[in-house]
């Protein structure tokens, strides 16, 4: 950020506001362009994941390279579709659903450090940030499941409000686990400490429960299956976006792959050592060399994550509400709590687990 | 129930709750076919429920008494499309005992033969098709992998890939040979190997038993009261089967084939759980008849020779009436047909498995959530086709 | 007691089915070849015994109609004139809207004149198009129209000129001609495509 900012001052003798706002316009740009281009890639990459566990083959045909460009393909039908709010539907309310979902997921990516100095904004709370603008999009839901008018839209939208809500809690608390370590709540925290010391994952078996845990109700929290009860597609026929087309649909799709993308980025960052490498020091490198090797080595770690995701979809049934509920509340909430615990006892007394 | 006793109902009141009606179906993902219910909800819990049938009718009892009985036999074929042969067999069997003749004993084997693999082709998209239910979507094409396999047999011997047409009265259509027998008990090893990972993937999965074990429990009583058959009464721990019971092929009496029943292995006798697992279990059982005709198929004719003339002029039986029925991978499917002595029945009437199993859904949705709604739907594996007729 | 067991083994079924269920799915991503196949490019095969599209052998036919009267649907109208053995055709089309291809036509046939081919491809844009006439040639072949003129010369009393030439050339019959019917077949519907 701030290298951008003394960019545009050297190029176009930008200073202040200008060049700030010169500066967060490039970044949220391309931000974007990355969250757009990294759906495509990811719807692709669900539905060969898919196909290849359901020995299918997947699309194959558009683009030539089994069907690279599918993605793209389905973006420009979507784009030229028409334009269709119901006649009873709230028009402003349903208009306005698929921004509010998209942005509260899009704003948690400012926060993130890709590599050493690829950051928006190096928030001092920066864990706290994602998981409070992320909530942003519950409201987006129910806005969409109201203002459609359906009944299965009500449905969706009350279940991901009742579901995603209950699934911060053990979320956030399995998140202070690794917070509770390293002491800090600022994302670039993670990334040193877990290069000075270890990798969080091995630092005991409290912290793997955690991330087990964060993962769990993560997949809740981007109603992922096998708690995707708010598309519920054999249920409630496509959940809270049963009446949305084109665009706006696609902007349900952005949102639930850029969620994914994000809850796999801190699992990545907080457990599994963010953009590091394992068994190697890259403190010392160039920058020009160690940041081109930090967002690869982030974005393998967090696509395996994905890929994760995508492998306990297509393995699982759905859960049903009530035992959605159960889960969290009888499961995952006290067993946060127990490896929150654990871990400030652990650590007090300074125990080792691994020879790390 | 809850959320309507703790708010008043009275509408005059600023805040109110009320009944949400909700209509599942007719064109709904999980209602297998053309079903539609309508369900009173109070939050998730289902209060009541009315099924609605009937968008999928095509008078195909009406058209029986308009077409030769010969002609009839493709319109069974669209009846219970998933288990054609079954169908097939049924109305061939029924017009055989309206004449007064029996198909070739080769003709019995095959026809065992046949029945028993389009019965594992039947279960198994029962089988996919309730994981794509409680959203498990992968068992689904694992399963019309294995289903295809059996198409294919099938296409190989009858021309057709679903709409068999294949048993016909007085025998079957094409004669069958050691090289196609081979090929099915190769299907035969390959699918034991499969089954055993079917359960590994959606049988034992602790969700799967999660949604299933403890829902929808058709009680014993309630199953016979309302006519339930098949897999459906089974599950419900009644013994009865057709196939042993009243044995309506040679091969069912030679051969050595056990009747699944429902246990209440993960929760009570009778649920949805108990229901899937007999049909699972079944296919087991069909491999092995499979396997024993194969070994045991006699040589002869695969059509009785007095029956070939009723492609030319139609068949007229003397005047009576016939009732025949079949354990078809849905229940009991009967076919009763009246004749006078003209070339079509007077009457023809068919008594639908799915049409009576699918009775006891109204009672057993009640007190359930959404989600157990369609996991109950699924678990009878109705055709709607066979429904409506 | 049994409280706290369920909790705990509820939990480790949970993890273990899961696992086991997700060794299954990542055997099949890793191992197992698709069973689909790229349809437009490549094709299942179908068996000889396949109930696909209709051809008729129409030098045999004997417009005996007994095929439209086991049609089930009756999708079969034939049409013809009869100049004693010779037949001045009209119309032999079978509505493919309505067949159900259940093979009843095929066995009553006397003269074992109509098969079922092997295509299977119905589908179209045009749904008038699927009326399909399965003739090579309507109205009198010209070796049939000389018989027919000769015939009618032999009644009038006249000589006719040349008896070897007159009788009906046995063509249409081989297979090479039953495969270009096949293809002319593919080539129509291909058309209303």
């Amino acid at each position: 950020m701030e290298a951008l900012i003394g960019l545009f001052g050297e190029l176009f003798g930008l200073e202040g506001t200008l060049a700030l706002s010169a500066a967060y316009a490039v970044c949220i740009g391309s931000i974007l362009g990355f969250v757009t281009v990294y759906s495509m890639f990811a719807i692709w990459m669900e539905r060969k994941v898919a196909a290849h566990i359901q020995v299918r083959m997947g699309p194959m045909v558009t683009g030539g390279w089994h069907g690279w460009a599918q993605s793209v393909a389905d973006a420009v039908k979507l784009l030229f579709k028409e334009d269709i709010i119901p006649t009873r539907a709230n028009a402003f309310m349903f208009w306005i659903a698929p921004a509010v979902v998209f942005c509260g997921v899009f704003a948690g990516l400012i926060v993130v450090p890709f590599a050493v100095g690829v950051q928006v904004v190096d928030l001092h709370l920066g864990v706290f940030f994602i998981i409070a603008i992320a909530s942003i999009e519950v409201i987006g839901v129910i806005i969409a499941g109201w203002a459609s008018n359906s009944k299965y839209s009500l449905f969706g939208a009350v279940r991901e409000a009742a579901q995603v809500v209950s699934y911060e809690i053990p979320t956030a608390t399995a998140l202070l686990v690794p917070i509770l370590v390293v002491g800090s709540f600022r994302l670039n925290d993670f990334n040193t400490w877990q290069a000075e010391h270890h990798w969080l994952i091995f630092h005991s078996p409290w912290l793997a429960m955690a991330a087990l845990i964060f993962f769990i109700s993560s997949l809740a929290g981007c109603k992922r299956a096998p708690f995707d009860l708010p598309e519920a597609e054999s249920e409630l026929v496509s959940g809270f976006h049963t009446e949305y087309s084109g665009m706006r649909f696609s902007f349900f799709f952005l949102e639930e792959y850029t969620s994914m993308f994000v809850a796999a980025l801190l699992t990545a960052t907080l457990w599994f050592g963010g953009f590091n490498l394992p068994f190697v020091d890259s403190s010392a490198w160039h920058p020009a060399l160690a940041m081109p090797i930090g967002i690869v080595v982030l974005l393998a770690k967090t696509f395996f994550f994905i890929f994760v995701q995508m492998w306990l979809r297509w393995t699982l049934p759905r859960l049903r509400v009530d035992q959605v509920m159960s889960m969290g509340y009888k499961y995952l909430v006290p067993w946060a709590f127990v490896a929150l615990i654990a871990t400030a006892v652990w650590d007090y007394y300074g125990w080792g687990w691994l020879p790390l | 129930m809850e959320a309507l006793e703790m708010f008043t109902s009275d509408r005059n009141a600023d805040v109110y709750t009320e009944e949400l009606k909700l209509n599942l179906g007719p064109q709904h993902p999980s209602t297998h076919g053309v079903l539609r219910v309508e369900l009173a909800m109070d939050g998730e819990i289902i209060t009541d429920s009315w099924c609605d049938i009937g968008y999928l009718h095509r008078c195909a009892e009406k058209i029986g008494e308009n077409v030769t009985y010969l002609q009839f036999t493709p319109y069974t074929d669209r009846m219970d499309y998933l288990a054609s042969m079954n169908n097939n067999l049924a109305w061939s069997l029924t017009v055989e005992k309206l004449l007064d003749v029996e198909a070739p004993e080769r003709a019995q084997w095959i026809r065992a033969l046949v029945a028993e693999l389009n019965r594992i082709a039947s279960h198994l998209i029962a089988f996919g098709t309730y994981g794509i239910d409680l959203g498990a979507n992968t068992p689904f094409f694992y399963a019309f992998r294995e289903r295809e396999s059996i198409m294919q047999l099938l296409e190989k011997i009858s021309g057709a890939r679903m709409l068999y047409n294949f048993i016909r009265p007085g025998g079957v259509a094409n004669d069958i040979d050691d090289a196609w027998m081979d090929e099915v008990s190769a299907f035969c090893d390959d699918f034991e190997k499969r089954w055993v990972e079917y359960n590994t993937l959606l049988t034992d999965n602790f969700v799967f038993i999660q949604r299933t074990a403890n829902i929808g429990i058709l009680t014993k009583e309630l199953a016979l009261s309302n006519g339930c058959t098949g897999p459906v009464l089974r599950a419900s721990g009644v013994k009865w089967d057709l196939r042993r019971d009243v044995p309506y092929l040679e091969p069912y009496d030679e051969c050595e084939f056990d009747i699944p029943v429902g246990e209440g292995t993960h929760g009570t006798l009778g649920d949805c759980w108990d229901r899937y697992w007999v049909r699972m279990r079944e296919m087991i059982e069909s491999v092995r008849i499979i396997r024993q005709c194969i070994e045991k198929i006699p040589p002869g004719a695969h059509m009785e020779k007095s029956m070939v003339k009723m492609y030319k002029t139609p068949l007229k039986p003397p005047p009576g009436e016939a009732y025949v029925r079949c354990e078809n991978p849905r229940g009991e499917l009967g076919f009763y047909v009246v004749s006078e002595g003209g070339n079509s029945p007077i009457r023809c009437r068919t008594r639908a498995p799915s049409f009576c199993n699918l009775s006891v859904l109204d009672k057993l949705l009640p007190g359930t959530m959404l989600g157990d709604a369609v996991a109950t739907i699924g678990s009878l594996d109705i055709v709607l086709g066979e429904v409506d007729r | 007691m049994g409280a706290i067991r369920d909790y705990f083994g509820n939990i480790s079924s949970a993890l273990t089915s899961t696992a086991k269920g997700m060794g299954v799915t990542l055997r099949h991503y890793r191992k197992e070849p698709p069973i689909t196949i790229q349809y437009p490019f490549e094709r299942f095969p179908v068996p000889d015994r396949y109930r696909g599209l209709h051809i008729l052998e129409q030098e045999k036919c004997i417009d005996c109609k007994l095929c439209a009267k086991a049609c089930p649907v009756d999708c079969i109208e034939i049409e013809a004139e009869h100049h004693g053995r010779i037949l001045e055709w009209t119309q032999f089309s079978i509505d493919y809207k309505k067949c159900i291809f259940c093979e009843f036509c095929i066995p009553p046939c006397p003269v074992d004149c109509i098969h079922m081919t092997t295509e299977y491809e119905l589908a179209t844009e045009d749904p008038d198009g699927m009326v399909e006439d399965l003739l090579t040639w309507t109205g009198l072949r010209p070796q049939d129209q000389r018989a027919l003129e000769e015939a009618a010369a032999r009644k009038a009393g006249k000589v006719v000129p040349d008896a070897a030439a007159s009788k009906p050339s046995a063509e249409g019959t081989s297979a090479e001609d039953m495969a270009a019917k096949i293809a002319a077949i593919k080539a129509r519907m291909g058309k209303k495509d």
